[in-house]
């Protein structure tokens, strides 16, 4: 076990209102190697979770090791064993080249300049950032700085890599090639991977297990495998039509219908989406169509049987 | 170039309302206006302190006494500490791009930047100078000038300010040519400091550098609206008044001469940021 | 490796990466320095007046200037990161810090490089040299301005620390330490006496630079050992500070960094 969480709780004061319990008994464990998914909606927890994980936090009640360092009383060793990314802070020194900050980084985590060396070569090729190391960091974009963080928190050959939001921002095509490089690099390495995000692609295309978080307790913590089996399945296509009350059609769930526009749910395990493509492009005059996975909450919501 | 709003009239209501909401933020922003007023009584009790200990003749000489030289810094820094880096906002939008989508607004972006920061600068001198005033007189037992003198004194300081203000727009926007204000305001303040006699009345500089600090503006926006509490004389109100006039009428002038070569700058792609 | 290597690493990047762009850092330090003189132009208009306040002439007022300016440009040129903390307090910036497995507060001191400070610098120099009666003055000057800023950077890191127990922001901490500046740019004569007690105190802006010069102007070993211990005693005390916020920031009761 690299990763072990007992009855996590945090609850934080407030003054001049009402505590709030973010986390609330939380426990798992995690394997060295293995890549897992905290997801949830806004406020659900994930944050606070991962900031106990890695020692940015106390926690009000319950433990934790990770790589056999409790997180919150020996932060400092623990850093040598583990890495973080976050989504919307960065840890590159802005002006220098990406080189630079390296080197730096090396210095900080202590490594001897052959380890460095050795370690810097074989993660800027998996991550293909060899052509961005002499760039100064203001002027990559989005995905090449995101790639380049993640080498970062990988130099020093930590057990346990924690990113928070890695692909905020980033648009399809650079959340794709994030995704690939992440998963190599994580078999490459050994390195276990704890991931936060709101979007299931990040899941579906990384992580093996997912540990289903809302209003600070576990819901689900399941191979991926049982998760798209149950719920991953619906699929939301959006029509946009010159027709001003489009019709549905077919056997698709209506989610929505306004003016020019109407929304449909399928099952894709039992229903093809060309298919309802096709229909849909026979039956009315189409300006635009999208297909996305359902919504995160709406697959909570679910879950439990709320109605939205 | 940037559209321009249609009528006066809702130009008009607009840098009003920007003049409210600068005026609005700065009072709800209580631990800032502390901050000021600390940093105020900190620099008027020291150089009060300092001029308690000189002796009396130092003074005479200028024909100035203990009393009038504090109350004389009272209200020199009232004005410099009430606009603060005012230019800042102006270099920050203008470095990191936000002033892209201001300059696309129907109302001129100084313009609306202007009447917010001037509802600032009104919002920090109306919090600061009963305080101000009773610290002055703490500290001299005394006050050089009667209820009466107060409007003038009130409208000299507002102009002086508003000299001021203007000053810190033209060194905020020549961000868009040096690709940094810093330089330019580091100077500027500390000839302001001099050439409006900050911590002196110019009655006790020298006579040449009286001179040319008189073809300046700055004592425009020291110098005049403290002069004028300790000299309530018509005349002599009427002359500093006459002078704040003339200087503000040229610089807001320059202002918007700068405001028109920016945005021209700007939006032919030429910016040095 | 040397296990302090990561501090002069993290400094020298700091300062390269504002050198990046040579002619702005040049500029900025020009303008500083410039600045620096035509203050130095109030004084003199002073004393002009004044003749001498208790015995403390322009020399001495001058040389209690370049101490401080010289002292505040080794701040701002190397530990720039000072004025940061209440920031970082704020707004989660510090994560990324206590992240490593070093220092975070060295960290965020060496966030940060002013070239204004290369101006603050020189033109201190500049000033003392022409206060210094001898080049061995001078130079003992600069080492008391070295110790100054010890004790100045200690000073604002410690009042941006507020801002793990208050809800203090950046903008009244950095106006509490221009306030805190203004009190060492003064020679402190003549003051009441709980304000003197404070300033060799709690607020120790004596030792930055005043004090200096009184040992400049008599020697006394007493006093050279207080700013020494001065210099020695606060930057330990901001650190316990700091160290003290960190438990709280960590225990995260503050405002959460919620997306």
């Amino acid at each position: 076990m690299i990763v072990e969480a007992k009855g996590l709780t945090k609850t934080f004061v407030r003054a001049r209102s009402e505590p709030f319990t973010a986390v609330s008994g939380v426990d798992f464990t995690i394997d060295a190697g293995e890549r897992v998914a905290f997801i949830g909606p806004n406020g659900a927890g994930k944050s606070t979770t991962l900031k106990m994980l890695t020692g940015l936090l106390y926690p009000s009640a319950g433990a934790a090791r990770v790589a056999g360092f409790v997180p919150w009383a020996e932060r400092r060793r623990l850093a040598y064993e583990i890495g973080i990314v976050f989504g919307q802070r960065s840890q590159l020194w802005y002006h220098l080249r990406v080189r630079d900050s390296f080197d730096l980084l090396a210095k900080i985590y202590g490594l001897g300049a052959k380890l460095y060396r050795a370690r810097a070569e074989r993660i800027t090729n998996v991550l293909q950032i060899e052509a961005l190391l002499d760039e100064p960091v203001k002027t990559l974009s989005l995905g090449q700085r995101m790639r380049c963080e993640i080498a970062a928190a990988l130099l020093h050959g930590p057990k346990v890599l924690f990113l928070d939001e890695p692909t905020i921002g980033l648009d399809v095509t650079a959340k794709a090639l994030l995704r690939e490089h992440l998963k190599h690099l994580a078999e490459a390495e050994d390195t276990a991977i704890v991931l936060t995000s709101h979007d299931i692609g990040d899941i579906e295309h990384i992580c093996a297990r997912v540990i289903l978080v809302n209003h600070g307790r576990i819901l689900l913590d399941e191979p991926l495998e049982n998760l798209r089996a149950s719920f991953l399945r619906e699929k939301r296509i959006t029509i946009v039509t010159e027709d001003e009350r489009p019709e549905p059609f077919g056997a698709a769930v209506v989610v929505e219908r306004g003016p020019h526009r109407l929304t449909l749910s399928i099952d894709a395990s039992t229903c093809a989406i060309d298919e309802v493509v096709a229909e849909a492009l026979k039956r009315l005059r189409v300006r635009d169509l999208t297909i996305e996975n359902a919504p995160l909450e709406e697959i909570i919501r679910h879950l439990y049987g709320e109605r939205p | 170039m940037s559209a321009r709003i249609t009528s006066a009239r809702g130009a008009f209501a607009a840098l009003a309302h920007a003049f409210r909401l600068g005026w609005s933020e700065t009072w709800a922003q209580r631990s800032a206006l502390l901050g000021t007023f600390v940093n105020y009584a900190v620099i008027l009790s020291l150089w009060a302190n300092l001029y308690r200990q000189l002796h009396p003749q130092s003074l005479a000489r200028a024909s100035l006494g203990y009393a009038q030289v504090v109350w004389y810094l009272a209200l020199t820094e009232l004005v410099a500490l009430a606009i603060g880096y005012a230019f800042r906002q102006i270099q920050d939008e203008i470095l990191d791009g936000s002033v892209t989508a201001l300059l696309v607004r129907p109302v001129g972006y100084v313009a609306l930047t202007a009447a917010q920061e001037i509802g600032r600068t009104a919002a920090k001198i109306a919090a600061l100078a009963v305080p101000g005033a009773a610290l002055a007189y703490w500290l001299t037992g005394t006050a050089p000038f009667g209820a009466a003198v107060v409007p003038a004194v009130a409208v000299s300081v507002m102009a002086g300010a508003a000299n001021l203000l203007a000053m810190q727009v033209l060194v905020g926007l020549s961000t868009a040519w040096f690709g940094t204000a810093r330089p330019v305001f580091f100077i500027a303040q500390k000839l302001m400091f001099v050439l409006g006699g900050l911590i002196l009345p110019l009655d006790a500089y020298p006579a040449v550098l009286v001179k040319i600090a008189w073809l300046t503006p700055f004592p425009a926006m020291l110098y005049a609206p403290a002069s004028v509490a300790l000299d309530p004389t018509w005349p002599h109100v009427a002359a500093m008044l006459a002078v704040q006039a003339f200087w503000l009428g040229l610089a807001w002038l320059a202002v918007v001469a700068a405001s028109t070569a920016f945005e021209r700058r700007y939006v032919e792609g030429g910016l040095a940021a | 490796m040397n296990r302090f290597a990561w501090i002069p690493a993290l400094g020298l990047a700091n300062l390269r990466s504002e050198l990046l762009r040579p002619w702005n850092a040049a500029l900025l330090g020009a303008f500083m320095a410039i600045n620096n003189f035509v203050w130095f132009g109030v004084w003199a208009l002073f004393f002009g007046l004044a003749g001498d306040v208790r015995g403390w002439t322009l020399r001495d007022v001058t040389e209690i200037y370049g101490i401080l300016a010289v002292a505040y440009g080794i701040y701002s040129a190397f530990f720039g990161g000072a004025r940061n903390v209440a920031l970082f307090i704020q707004n989660g910036g510090l994560d990324v810090y206590l992240g490593r497995p070093r220092s975070p507060l060295l960290g965020v001191l060496f966030s940060r490089c002013d070239p204004t400070g290369f101006g603050d610098i020189a033109s201190g120099a500049v000033l003392i040299a022409w206060a210094a009666g001898s080049p061995a003055e001078w130079l003992l000057a600069l080492v008391f301005a070295t110790l100054g800023a010890s004790v100045l950077v200690s000073v604002y890191v410690a009042i941006n620390c507020l801002a793990f127990w208050t809800s203090a922001r950046p903008r009244l901490c950095d106006q509490l330490f221009e306030s805190f500046l203004q009190f060492a740019m003064v020679p402190q004569i003549g003051l009441p006496v709980f304000v003197t007690v404070l300033l060799y105190t709690v607020l120790p802006a004596a030792f930055i630079a005043f004090v200096p010069v009184e040992i400049l102007r008599a020697f006394s070993l007493g006093k050279a050992a207080a700013v020494v211990a001065a210099a020695t005693v606060f930057p330990a005390i901001a650190a316990g500070l700091f160290r003290l916020g960190l438990r709280r920031y960590a225990s995260g009761n503050r405002a959460l960094d919620v997306r």
